[in-house]
């Protein structure tokens, strides 16, 4: 648990202090559109897996597969 | 020329070699095989000519295959039993890889086509883990009607230019294209490499993911360069990749959804088309076979010591594997794209190039995708494995020493690349006017990949694993037979009609074709093989 908000805590500090070395309100384009990005693949992988994601042994089942 | 030979006589020796001596001898033989210099050569056969040669990106090409190849050799001597025939069919594959890339004429193309899909297929087929046989005779399948697909195409480009010799295909030939975007696993074809080289052994794995999709690569750019639909098939592979393997819970699949979305730039380069965006393409796949081996070696090794490879069942191996831990961490930051590794020196090509395409669109794409793959294949892969919550009854030891070397020697060459990246260009013969070290470039990249891990950090709640898979469009095509399969099973007899044929035909596709022995399936593939040399004859 204290890791995980201890990583949090660093990737931010360092996120904040590499904005502030580049070029200005410029540099913070990619790594907020890069952030976005991520969250965006995230709430779509979920939606879509909503569709397509079964149980472990669905083809198995399914299609009634044995090893030879 | 020479190289090819001694590679399938090496084969062949292997095949007869007692077991106590086949590790050093394939590992000693890997290493003279890495030496031998390609030579172009046109050998007469059968009134034809069979074209070999070399070209500035086939060298490219070859030579990450040779690396990967011995630093796979050593990998394979930490298996404890190795198995010869499996040890012979990665010398076959990369023989046939290297004729596929150094192929001139279209014939000599499709012989090697043809082999490495047999190489690999075996390759599969040996494995020891459950279902492989399974996922072969698919992946087989889907070869088998590549390999249709590409004849067909030859004979179309043959009869239009009334040459063998490969060329740029000036007017679109489909079947041609369509024969590589299956070798390429691009949609909706992906799931049967995925399936099959999930399935593979800790080493087959290694050799596999390095040839096909690769060498088909230069195919495509031989082919295809310039053609602007390679831009969009590239850019819907790279998202596939990425959204399946956020979905991803077997690590070894994540790594392979991360071949298709690292192909997808290699694509997207050659469809670019400019000299610039061909050796990015190049340079990217060779980094990419480079640490792609580095990760699929640290995923087997933790398969090959806990028999796991699902993300549910895996964590906080960190203390008890840390040079494994450390090989995929190197891995995974290199596919990133971290500054002083090789992926900062080969991908940033691919997008500087993506800005002379059509508009801005695909540089925005190819961005937010570097992002995506730190998400997925940087932080995902060794958090779940190494890192996250432990298992308590996981206990470990580290990977075998050669493991470990191959592991190392393939981490080295990663950073090496990356902190000398002249030197890198200037061996691999490429003409480009690049440096990766700029200012602007290096925070860009490392703001863009701090974002990126932060929103995985953020995004980690509801990204918890659940032991489940993902349907692909290969579900559409086996529930068809499935439903036909079960058809015949009502039908009371099945002789009579053209009705009853045709379900009895699809019957046999579920229910027997699995059962074909690995033998007949060699008989097939040596029958196709006869049927070509008497159609040249």
């Amino acid at each position: 648990m204290y890791n995980k908000v201890l990583i949090k805590f660093l990737l931010v500090a360092i996120f904040v202090v590499l904005c502030f070395e580049g070029e200005g309100i410029a540099s913070f384009f990619e790594p907020i559109f890069g952030f976005i990005s991520c969250v965006l693949f995230v709430i779509i992988a979920k939606i879509y897996g909503m569709l397509i994601t079964k149980a472990d042994d669905y083809y198995h089942k399914k299609f009634n597969e044995e090893e030879i | 020329m020479e190289l090819i030979i001694f590679l399938y006589l090496s084969s062949l020796i292997l095949l007869f070699t007692p077991n106590k001596v086949q590790k050093t001898l394939s590992l000693t033989l890997s290493i003279i095989a890495l030496f031998i210099p390609f030579t172009s050569k046109t050998i007469e056969l059968l009134s034809y000519k069979f074209i070999l040669f070399d070209n500035e990106y086939s060298y490219i090409f070859a030579l990450a295959f040779k690396i990967t190849f011995a630093a796979g050799m050593i990998y394979n001597c930490g298996i404890k039993k190795i198995n010869k025939i499996e040890t012979a069919a990665f010398f076959s594959a990369l023989a046939s890889s290297l004729g596929i890339i150094y192929a001139g004429d279209y014939i000599t193309l499709i012989l090697f086509t043809e082999f490495l899909a047999l190489a690999s297929s075996l390759i599969i087929y040996i494995s020891p883990y459950p279902y492989s046989k399974n996922a072969c005779l698919r992946y087989l399948a889907l070869h088998i009607m590549s390999g249709s697909l590409l004849l067909t195409g030859v004979a179309i480009e043959v009869m239009k230019t009334g040459s063998y010799i490969i060329t740029h295909i000036e007017n679109m030939n489909y079947f041609l294209f369509l024969s590589c975007l299956i070798n390429l696993a691009s949609p909706p074809f992906a799931s049967f490499m995925v399936d099959a080289y999930s399935k593979a052994s800790p080493s087959g794995f290694v050799f596999l993911q390095g040839f096909s999709t690769k060498a088909t690569v230069l195919l495509l750019m031989k082919l295809f360069s310039g053609y602007s639909l390679l831009v969009y098939v590239g850019s819907f592979m790279i998202i596939y990749g990425i959204i399946y393997a956020i979905l991803e819970n077997n690590m070894r699949k994540i790594l392979a959804y991360s071949i298709i979305n690292q192909v997808g730039f290699m694509v997207v380069g050659v469809g670019i088309g400019s000299e610039f965006a061909l050796y990015g393409a190049s340079l990217h796949a060779f980094c990419h076979i480079i640490y792609k081996a580095l990760l699929v070696m640290s995923a087997g090794s933790v398969m090959y010591k806990l028999q796991q490879d699902k993300c549910t069942n895996l964590g906080g191996l960190y203390k008890m594997m840390p040079i494994t831990c450390f090989a995929a961490i190197i891995g995974g930051i290199a596919i990133s794209g971290l500054p002083l590794t090789s992926g900062f020196v080969s991908k940033p090509i691919i997008l500087e190039a993506a800005h002379y395409f059509k508009g801005e669109w695909l540089w925005y794409l190819l961005t937010a995708a570097s992002a995506g793959v730190f998400f997925h294949a940087g932080i995902k892969f060794p958090w779940f494995v190494f890192f996250n919550k432990k298992d308590e009854s996981l206990e470990v030891k580290e990977a075998p020493f050669f493991m470990l070397c191959a592991m190392l020697i393939l981490s080295s060459l990663c950073l090496i690349i990356g902190i000398f990246p002249s030197t890198f260009y200037q061996i691999m013969g490429a003409n480009i006017d690049y440096a990766p070290y700029s200012d602007k470039h290096m925070i860009s990249q490392v703001l863009l990949l701090v974002a990126s891990g932060f929103a995985f950090f953020l995004c980690l709640p509801i990204m918890a694993r659940t032991n489940s898979l993902s349907l692909e469009p290969d579900y559409i095509i086996r529930n068809i037979f499935n439903i036909l399969a079960k058809k015949i099973q009502l039908s009371p007899n099945f002789d009579h009609s053209a009705r009853d044929r045709f379900f009895q035909s699809a019957y046999w596709i579920k229910r027997d074709l699995p059962q074909i022995s690995m033998g007949q399936s060699v008989l097939i593939g040596f029958s196709l093989v006869v049927v070509l040399v008497a159609m040249i004859a």
